[in-house]
């Protein structure tokens, strides 16, 4: 966390040179503690997190590809289909247990067009899908089963 | 030579993205209801965005701003689904023919 | 080569312009709010797109720092114009049917 607050400054100031570094150095170590303070970041959960970096960038991977595939899928529909599509609502339970994973899980929904996640009330999900082709493998899927692997692991 | 590649690779995705964000208009106008329409919307905001912007980062390649393209696309991957979800929230919320328009399924 | 990208920049960025204009058009014949919120959001994409693009052509490396800059406030318009409808909506329904409403924004709460 306080590495990738150096990384954004560095970032953001443009340019590379000493007194940059120490400056950004010093801000996002007060910032992180800052953050430890007041936000409940802390320094054994950034390690825990540090150790499923693998797992997540993984899943980043994944859900990158299945974006670009779902969007070129999206325009397909868009030119042959047009007026004559069938929407659907559907309410489905989840079985990820965290309240993190499941946010993941419905922003992974949303992110992937075609499919949007309308609400969510604990374990039930409310997710509008553009066609029925789209609904088809919603739960169940495999966005679900690598959340909850890397749930596992926590 | 390897700047010409880098060059004629972003023109591809530039080109790219810019038929992309035209289906993404012409979606707006060929859907009849809103929820279907926000789909076309969704389609522009991930695949569109992200052609354009690899095509921006390839262009200046080695610099420190390419970086800074990476950090844009990453900020509207990450509030573009927020947003989307607010919208569909607002709409089923007021909407009063809503179950006309899509049917209601039970898992 | 650098004749090709200049012309090929320019001509995106004015395709993307007049795409801007579509949608726009989109955002005044929308019969329904909602619809004028999306256009208005698709708008500030392909803005982000044309001063992406616009870096590159101008050769002026400040210009990603205005589109990061504008992303940011595009996010916060459509938060709140959304937050703004939702809670007269519920105020609304609160005073006609107190139940009702009750109901629903439980249904809503996250």
């Amino acid at each position: 966390m306080g590495i990738l607050l150096f990384g954004l400054w560095v970032l953001l100031s443009g340019k590379l040179g000493f007194e940059i570094c120490a400056i950004g150095a010093i801000v996002s170590v007060a910032l992180y503690i800052l953050a430890c303070r007041t936000l409940g970041y802390s320094l054994s959960g950034d390690l825990k997190a540090l150790k499923r970096l693998g797992g997540g960038v993984c899943y980043l991977l994944y859900l990158l590809k299945e974006m670009l595939w779902a969007g070129l899928v999206v325009m397909r529909l868009i030119y042959t289909k047009g007026r004559n599509m069938e929407p659907r609502l559907i309410w489905f339970h989840t079985d990820l247990m965290n309240d993190s994973a499941r946010a993941a899980l419905s922003d992974a929904i949303t992110l992937t067009a075609g499919t949007i996640t309308v609400s969510q009330e604990g374990d039930l999900l409310c997710v509008h899908a553009l066609d029925t082709s789209l609904a088809e493998g919603l739960e169940h899927s495999e966005f679900e089963r690598k959340l909850r692997k890397l749930e596992r692991d926590v | 030579m390897l700047n010409n590649i880098l060059t004629a690779a972003g023109l591809i995705f530039l080109v790219f993205g810019v038929f992309v964000f035209f289906s993404a208009v012409l979606g707006l106008y060929r859907f009849d209801y809103v929820l279907n329409r926000m789909h076309a919307a969704a389609v522009g905001d991930a695949l569109g965005i992200f052609c354009i912007l690899v095509g921006v980062i390839l262009f200046h390649a080695p610099t420190l701003s390419s970086m800074k393209a990476l950090l844009i696309l990453v900020f509207l991957w990450i509030t573009s689904p927020v947003a989307s979800h607010l919208i569909a929230q607002v709409e089923t919320a007021t909407n009063p023919n809503l179950k006309s328009e899509c049917k209601v399924e039970k898992r | 080569m650098t004749d090709l990208k200049n012309l090929a920049l320019t001509a995106s960025a004015v395709l993307l312009a007049v795409l801007i204009l579509a949608t726009l058009v989109r955002a005044v014949i929308g019969p329904r709010f909602t619809d004028r919120v999306i256009a208005v959001n698709m708008i500030n994409t392909m803005a982000v797109a044309i001063i992406a693009i616009l870096s590159v052509r101008l050769k002026q490396d400040f210009l990603v720092d205005v589109a990061l800059v504008y992303a940011l406030l595009s996010f916060l318009t459509v938060v709140v114009m959304t937050r703004l409808v939702l809670v007269r909506h519920w105020r609304k329904c609160r005073k006609t049917e107190p139940t009702d409403a009750k109901k629903e924004a439980a249904e809503h709460a996250e």
